[in-house]
Formats: structure tokens, C-alpha cells, sequence
């Protein structure tokens, strides 16, 4: 057997001699013989690591720490490499061509910093590490193995229980069935056998080898034609499915921009100038404050911020302050009392006598009250504040009363409007709730225009008038209606 | 070891002969002589300042061998430890030298309780501290009286700790060994909680305060990190150092060795990991009170001591102790921890010198001593003070916690 045979199904075939030892000692004894007399090709197998093995076995160093080294200082490189590619500095952008890098300029660094790329650097070098060391354990050990030979022996079954095994491999160049069984055998083996190679008479047939070529020949094709068709120039246009949503004629942010001439697409505000709807200097309508010396939009206010507007594009206070300023002084007003207010007392928030003074809330709406405003605010009413202060406003509101069905401890419960804490605030005070929220009521001047807030606002004030109302304050027709209803 | 053997038979198990103990004095009043005439040199050369922080860095060098060893004995309880059960004697040994570390830094807290002066730390001084609205701020903590009362709950605990480890270890030598061990396990929690906390604060307290307007949260881990490299590094020399005269040379086995260069391994990253975690953060939000630390340390003269310390204290060795081979080879370990306590005394170097006044690296090549002669001289004179200590702590006790129930175990101990 000496000679190599090539496989053939056909015939058996020697692949090894096994041996079973009583005990772990009398393995590594055995493993310690066999390998003084040359063998190289010895296996040995335990139900449990046997400390000494390997070095009676003379296995040769394992390979893998290497390789899982040589995979650490890969990723060490492609880590560095594709920082450095995706913002390299601008001297060396060019080397990259058409392929150009991001040059993002973050936080004043430079484009390649050591510092910023370690983090990212460290974890490549983790993830090849540790991947290389799975898959490479893996392929060193020649897993998955489907079927083992040495399973077909009845014996081998107790190698994973009280079993002591060695297995000379007949790929050892000193292998001959003969002088290794004795050779195991001499070394104290309570039981030899030899392993055979299945003698099934069937072989893979040709054409199997032929598809699966052809396949895979076929597989990489499209890539190679990406390949070709990227670093080839074409005269037809990149084709695009929907043109106009790939290119629109608009800039996106912070891009450059040709028309211009410092290059930038996004515009600075023309000094002396307002933005369509920016100006906003009528208190009344925008903050519910009559406007007096004492306040957020006093003409001493209002003043200033005319002369912002007129402020030169590098100077602080740039475009779209002039709601936030004079919001947040309205809101600082509020926060003292918010905060006096604690979610318990929501219903009658104490009167701090450290509170600033109340602006002077406008007791009308700065807009002629007609029937439509009323129903408009109705309708808003019922769409954004009705789900939490229930339609009439009595604080009982769907998510109110499925709050309290939970119990959520940190719910706070919507204020009824019909308090008289409630009740005896001047329209504008309502106008500002609406606006800027109060205690855990989030403002809504985002979601719902000027006008639509200050219709809210009437109409929780006829809410609050309708509990007081006396019959004689119904028209006479509308009464009658309500009668014939009944 | 066979099971007939007593302990008069096996050379193995023997007590540190009682008269170590005067032994000791040597090296120790050895150490004492150079600090003063460390003390002399320094200020009667006008060098009060680089003085005062040589000494720290001195006896926090010591400090910190003991604070790595403590923390080493009060995790292995914590764990429940097998594999180090043949070394705890030892670190139980180089924690028990506190008292002597706590020793060396009266002068320190002298120094600060009896003089205004700013040479050491900078808030000490009162015309330092006024007008600099910070200082005023912090003044009610880093004020003279509280912090030597700090100093004096870090030493308390530590030593409380470190006494009773090392006490109920002996104790457990001659009876209830079981018992004992169990307690020990179960006290280490709680020790590990006031150890994290006390070394916390006193790496706020001794190095981070020496730049009073400083601060970085992750100090305390710092130094902790740094003090388990020279703990480690000094363990594994003393190793060599016992098994070249004979002692220890059948318990202790390459396994050991192996495992310890492991833990060295590791602790070199770990605290190269965190310095980097402080830098990296400072350096990003790039905040002027918080880079005023690194701006020293980067730019000028100390950035080449920077680089020194990147490589020396971090990557060089990193790769060096990677190796399975050289962790198993104690001659080849030991030359690394050779040079990981040398770089523990960089490390700490690095940390306290650079806010000395007038302490340049580059002053220091042009002075006719061209070498920090004067930290050199600190650093061995605590070194021998604290090989003092442990010469004497050992005296008359066994090196090996004899009736420890998973010493078996760790004679046994095989790295797989």
C-alpha cells in the first residue's frame, strides 16, 4: 500500500488503522511511541482534552494564530486605507479621480486624523480577527465534514465516552497496514482495526463536474460586464427610470453652486430685507400681548428687531429670530409660574409672588369675530385639542380617560377650561397656552396657523360662556329650535 | 507531592526565615537615605518644585504596586480564583506594604498642611486660588485640612483591606482553612467596591489635582489600568527573582507564568485602551480647560516623551508579549515585565513632571545632569523602601497559602 492509489469506488481501499487505548495515559504513551518511530500522519481521539497530547502527538504548530495575525493587520490597513480614500486631504484628492473621496471638513479637523480613525480602525481589526479565527478554525479542522470514515467502526462510538483512540492515517508516508498495526499493537492497543473506504461502485458522473463549471463561468458574467461597462466612456446618456425625480431643478443643502459668486447655493439673507410672511411685528396677532413699553413687542422691541433685519449676513443675529426671540420672552414669563406648578396642582397653580407681572393679555381677538371663525374654531378644536380635553373641554378627553384607566404615574391630567382659574383668563392668556403649551401641554404654533389658534381660542371662550349661560342669552329662534328638538 | 509528605520534608513548603525581618531594615533605610538625599539635592538646588513632584511620582510608584496587588488579591476571592492560589501569598505580601506607602506621604501631606506654597499642588496656594473663579469654586473640596483627611480614609481603607486579607490568609495556614476561604470570598465584594472607590479618588486627589483646573472622569481608571501593569510586572519579576534562589521553584510552573503574562498582556491594552478613551474624547470637543492636560503633554518638549510612551508602554509591548511562547518562558516574560515597570515609572512620569515648574525634557538635555537624575533617585529610593516592606511583611510566613482548599488546584494548573 505503499504506493498511492487513485480513488476508485470501485475497490476497497485502506485509509488508516485504528487503535483503541484503556486510558488517557496509556494514549499518550502510545501517541509518544508511535511518533519516535516516525509516524507523522497520527490522530488521536478523547472524550475529554488531555493535557500533553500535543506534544506527544508532535503536531506541528498550529498555523491559525498566524493567519488570524496576517487577518489582524488586514484589517489594520483596509482600515486605515478606506479612511483615508473616503476623506483624504485635498492635496491628495486627485489621486483618486473620478472616484473622488468625501471631504467633509467635521468639527475644525483635519480630513485624516490618526485620533478619529483609531476607534474605527480598532474594530476592523477585531472584526477580521475574530472572523478569520471562526471560519479559520473552521477550515483547519476541515468542518463541516458531512461523514467521517471512522464513524463506519462500532468501536469509534466511544470516543466521546470512555474511549481512547489513535488513528494512523495511510497518507503517512511510513504507512503500511501491516507495520502500523503492530506498531499500535506493541504500543499497548487493546483492540486494532482497520478502516476501509466504502466500496459503493458508484461515481459521480462527468456531467455533474461539466454544469457546475459551466454555472459558475455563466455567474461572472454580469460582474465582468459591470466591470467593463464602469470604466468604459459611453456616448448614450446613464439611463434613468424617472428623469425629473433624479435631476430637479433645485440646490440641496450646503452645496456648491456656480450661479453665485462665493460659490455657495445656499443664500444669505439680503440685509434690509424680510422674508415673505417673516414679518411679524404685530403683537396682538402674534403673541396676544397689547403692546406697551413694559414688553416682549413694545416699540422699543420691535425697533430692534427692524434693525436686525438690516444686521450684515456675518453679524449674530441672522434671519429667523424674530419669532424665537420674542417667544422666548413670552415663554420666560411663563416658565416661572410652570414651574411654581407642579404637575399636582395643574388644576390651581399657586400664585408665586416672586412672578414676574402678567403681560397685558388682549381681552378680543386682534380679527373680526364672524360665525365662520367660531366654526372654524370649533372644528380645530375638536381635531387637535378635543382628544385630550374631551369636546367640551371638561379635561375628560379619550386619551385622558384611557390615561387614568392605566394609571400612568406620570400622566398629568389636562386642565379643564372651565375652572375659574381657567375661566377668568383674558382671551390673549388662552392664545398663548394654545401657542406655546403649558406645564406638559406641548405648544402648537407649528401645527396650526395664527389664525385657526386664535378661532380655538374663541371657542373655548363660548365654551366657557356656554356653563354660565341663563336662557335669555339664547336667541329666541334658536331657542324655540332647541324646544321643538326636545 | 506525594500525600505522606509533611511540611518539613518538602523544601516547597517553608516559611520566610524570622530574621528577614532585620534583614529588611537595608534596603529600606537604603531607600530612606536616597529620598533624602533626593530632598537635599533637590531643594537646596532651588528645584523645590521638580522636588515635590519627583517625590510623588516616587511614592506613587510604590503605591501603585501595592494598590495592583490588593486589587489582584480581592478579585481572585471575587472570582473564586484556583489558578493564582500559588502567588496570592505574595501579592497579599506586596498590598500589605500600604502602611509604608501611607508612611511616605506624610511628608506630602506636611507639606501641604504646614506651607501655602503651590510647589506640589497648585491650590494650595492662596494667590493662586484667588481670582481664578474655578479654583475659588472647588476650593471647599481641594483645601488643605480635607484633602490630607482624604488621604487619610484612601490609606485607612486601603490598609484595613489589605490587613485583613493578608491576616485571615496566615490565620488560615495553622486553622479553619475552609472556612476562612469562604469568608474571604464572600467579604471580597464590599472590598471591591471601597477599593474601586478609594483608588477613584485618590488618582483625583494625588495626580489629577495637580492640575487643579483639569479634569477627566475616567482618571481614576487610569491609574487604576496602570497600576495592575506594574503590579503584574513586579509579581512576575519577583518570580524570577524567588526561583532563581530556590524558592517557589516546584509550585510555580510555566502555566503560572504563562497566565500572569496573559494578564500582563492584557492589562498593557486595557490601559492603553483607556488612555486612549481620555485622549480621544478631549481631543475631539478639542475644549480649551480640558486640552490645557494635553496641550503640555503634545506640543513642545514633551510631545517626543509622548511618542515614547505610545510605543514603549503600549504598542511595543503589546506585540512583544503576544507571543504563547515568550509568556511560558519566564526569562523572556521577566524581560518584559523588566521593562513594563520601568514604563509603569514612565508612565507615571509622564503624569506628574510635566506640571513641575520649570521640568522640561529639553531643559533637562541642556542641564549638566543630562538625565532626570532626581526622579531617577526618587523612584529607586521608594522602590527600595518598598522592597523593604516586603521583605519584612514576609518574614516568618509561609509563601504559599499552605491549607488553601484550591491550592491543590492550582499546583495542577494547566493552561490548555
Amino acid at each position: 500500500m505503499a504506493k498511492k492509489k487513485k480513488p476508485d469506488n470501485n475497490e476497497p481501499q485502506t485509509l488508516g488503522v485504528l487503535a483503541q487505548y484503556s486510558g488517557a495515559d496509556e494514549l499518550v504513551a502510545a501517541a509518544r511511541k508511535l511518533t519516535d518511530q516516525g509516524y507523522k500522519k497520527v490522530e488521536a481521539f478523547s472524550p475529554f482534552p488531555i493535557h500533553g497530547i500535543d506534544e506527544a502527538l508532535k503536531a506541528p504548530a498550529p498555523l491559525l494564530p498566524w493567519v488570524v495575525l496576517g487577518a489582524g493587520l488586514t484589517g489594520l490597513f483596509v482600515a486605515l486605507g478606506m479612511q483615508y480614500y473616503m476623506n483624504a486631504a485635498p492635496e491628495n484628492a486627485e489621486l483618486f479621480g473620478y472616484y473622488s473621496p468625501y471631504q467633509f471638513k467635521i468639527s475644525g479637523k483635519p480630513f485624516f486624523s490618526l485620533p478619529a480613525n483609531i476607534p474605527v480602525t480598532f474594530e476592523l481589526i477585531i472584526l477580521f480577527s475574530s472572523l478569520t479565527a471562526f471560519f479559520g478554525m473552521l477550515v483547519f479542522n476541515k468542518l463541516p465534514t458531512l461523514s467521517n470514515p471512522l464513524f463506519r467502526s462500532e468501536r469509534f462510538r466511544k470516543a466521546t465516552d470512555n474511549g481512547f483512540f489513535l488513528y494512523v492515517d495511510a497518507k503517512d508516508p511510513k504507512f503500511a497496514v501491516n507495520s502500523a498495526t503492530s506498531a499500535l499493537s506493541n504500543a499497548g492497543a487493546e483492540a486494532v482495526e482497520t478502516i476501509e473506504q466504502e466500496a459503493t461502485g458508484h461515481t459521480l458522473p462527468g456531467m455533474i463536474h461539466w454544469v457546475g463549471a459551466l454555472s459558475t463561468a455563466a455567474a461572472l458574467l454580469p460582474p465582468l460586464w459591470m466591470a467593463a461597462a464602469a470604466t468604459r466612456p459611453s456616448a448614450t446618456p446613464r439611463y434613468s427610470i424617472f428623469w425629473d425625480m433624479d435631476y430637479q431643478d433645485k440646490f440641496k443643502p450646503q452645496t456648491q453652486s456656480t450661479l453665485f459668486a462665493d460659490g455657495r447655493s445656499a443664500r444669505p439673507h439680503v440685509p434690509g430685507t424680510i422674508g415673505r410672511g417673516g414679518m411679524r411685528d404685530d403683537t396682538r396677532m402674534y403673541l396676544g400681548i397689547e403692546p406697551d413699553a413694559e414688553v416682549a413687542g413694545s416699540r422699543l422691541r420691535t425697533e430692534a428687531l427692524l434693525a436686525s433685519y438690516n444686521a450684515q449676513p456675518d453679524a449674530p443675529p441672522a434671519d429667523g429670530a424674530e419669532e424665537d426671540t420674542a417667544d422666548a420672552s413670552a415663554e420666560g414669563e411663563e416658565s416661572a409660574s410652570d414651574e411654581a406648578a407642579t404637575p399636582a396642582a395643574a388644576a390651581t397653580p399657586p400664585v408665586d409672588p416672586n412672578a414676574p407681572p402678567e403681560p397685558n393679555w388682549v381681552t378680543l381677538p386682534p380679527m373680526p369675530v364672524t360665525e365662520a371663525m367660531m366654526d372654524r374654531g370649533q372644528q380645530r378644536f375638536n381635531i387637535y385639542c378635543a382628544a385630550c380635553h374631551g369636546r367640551g373641554g371638561f379635561g375628560d378627553g379619550l386619551i385622558a380617560q384611557r390615561a387614568l384607566q392605566l394609571q400612568q404615574p406620570t400622566w398629568v391630567p389636562p386642565t379643564n377650561v372651565h375652572t375659574e382659574y381657567v375661566t377668568k383668563q383674558p382671551i390673549g392668556k388662552i392664545f398663548n397656552t394654545i401657542s406655546n403649551g403649558i406645564r406638559k401641554m406641548p405648544g402648537y404654533k407649528e401645527q396650526i396657523s395664527v389664525e385657526d389658534r386664535w378661532a380655538i381660542s374663541l371657542y373655548v371662550q363660548a365654551l366657557q360662556r356656554e356653563q354660565t349661560a341663563k336662557e335669555a342669552d339664547v336667541p329666541t329662534e334658536t331657542l324655540q329650535q332647541l324646544r321643538r328638538q326636545k | 507531592m506525594s500525600a505522606t509528605a509533611t511540611h518539613s520534608t518538602v523544601p516547597e513548603i517553608r516559611a520566610a526565615a524570622p530574621s528577614l525581618a532585620a534583614t529588611a531594615l537595608g534596603p529600606m533605610g537604603l531607600g530612606v537615605v536616597l529620598l533624602v538625599i533626593a530632598a537635599a539635592a533637590g531643594i537646596g538646588g532651588g528645584q523645590v518644585s521638580r522636588f515635590w513632584h519627583a517625590y510623588l511620582l516616587g511614592v506613587s510608584f510604590i503605591t501603585a504596586l501595592s494598590i495592583g496587588a490588593l486589587f489582584f488579591v480581592i478579585a481572585h476571592h471575587l472570582a473564586g480564583g484556583r489558578w493564582a492560589t500559588v502567588i496570592r501569598r505574595l501579592a497579599e505580601l506586596m498590598a500589605s506594604a500600604i502602611p509604608y506607602c501611607a508612611a511616605l506621604f506624610i511628608p506630602i501631606a506636611a507639606h501641604i498642611l504646614m506651607t501655602d506654597s503651590g510647589a506640589l499642588y497648585p491650590w494650595n496656594d492662596p494667590t493662586i486660588v484667588a481670582g481664578n473663579e474655578l479654583l475659588e469654586h472647588k476650593s471647599g473640596y481641594l483645601s488643605d485640612g480635607f484633602f490630607v483627611i482624604r488621604m487619610a480614609i484612601y490609606f485607612g481603607v486601603y490598609t484595613l483591606l489589605a490587613k485583613y486579607f493578608f491576616g485571615q490568609s496566615v490565620a488560615q495556614d495553622t486553622s479553619d482553612p475552609l472556612a476562612r476561604a469562604k469568608m474571604m470570598g464572600a467579604r471580597s465584594g464590599p472590598a471591591m467596591i471601597l477599593f474601586a472607590l478609594a483608588t477613584n479618588f485618590a488618582a483625583f486627589d494625588w495626580l489629577m489635582s495637580l492640575e487643579p483646573t483639569w479634569f477627566s472622569s475616567i482618571f481614576g481608571v487610569y491609574f487604576f489600568a496602570g497600576s495592575v501593569v506594574a503590579y503584574v510586572s513586579f509579581m512576575i519579576l519577583m518570580l524570577n527573582f524567588l526561583q532563581g534562589r530556590g524558592v517557589l521553584t516546584q509550585s510555580v510552573t510555566a502555566d503560572h507564568y504563562h497566565d500572569k503574562g496573559k494578564m500582563l498582556f492584557g492589562f498593557i491594552f486595557f490601559s492603553g485602551y483607556i488612555a486612549f478613551s481620555q485622549y480621544m474624547l478631549i481631543w475631539y470637543a478639542a475644549i480649551p480647560e480640558e486640552t490645557q492636560w494635553y496641550a503640555i503633554r503634545q506640543f513642545g518638549p514633551w510631545v517626543n516623551f509622548s511618542w515614547f510612551l505610545l510605543f514603549g508602554h503600549l504598542l511595543i509591548p503589546f506585540l512583544g508579549t503576544m507571543s504563547r511562547t515568550v509568556r511560558r518562558n519566564k526569562k523572556l516574560i521577566g524581560f518584559w515585565a523588566l521593562w513594563m515597570l520601568v514604563m509603569s515609572a514612565a508612565n507615571l512620569f509622564y503624569v506628574i513632571m510635566p506640571q513641575a515648574d520649570g521640568v522640561e525634557v529639553g531643559n533637562m538635555m541642556k542641564h549638566p545632569l543630562p538625565l532626570p537624575w532626581l526622579e531617577a533617585l526618587c523612584v529607586v529610593g521608594a522602590l527600595l523602601v518598598f522592597i523593604g516592606a516586603l521583605v519584612r511583611n514576609a518574614a516568618g510566613k509561609n509563601l504559599l497559602p499552605i491549607h488553601d482548599p484550591r491550592l491543590p488546584i492550582s499546583l495542577h494548573h494547566h493552561v490548555t
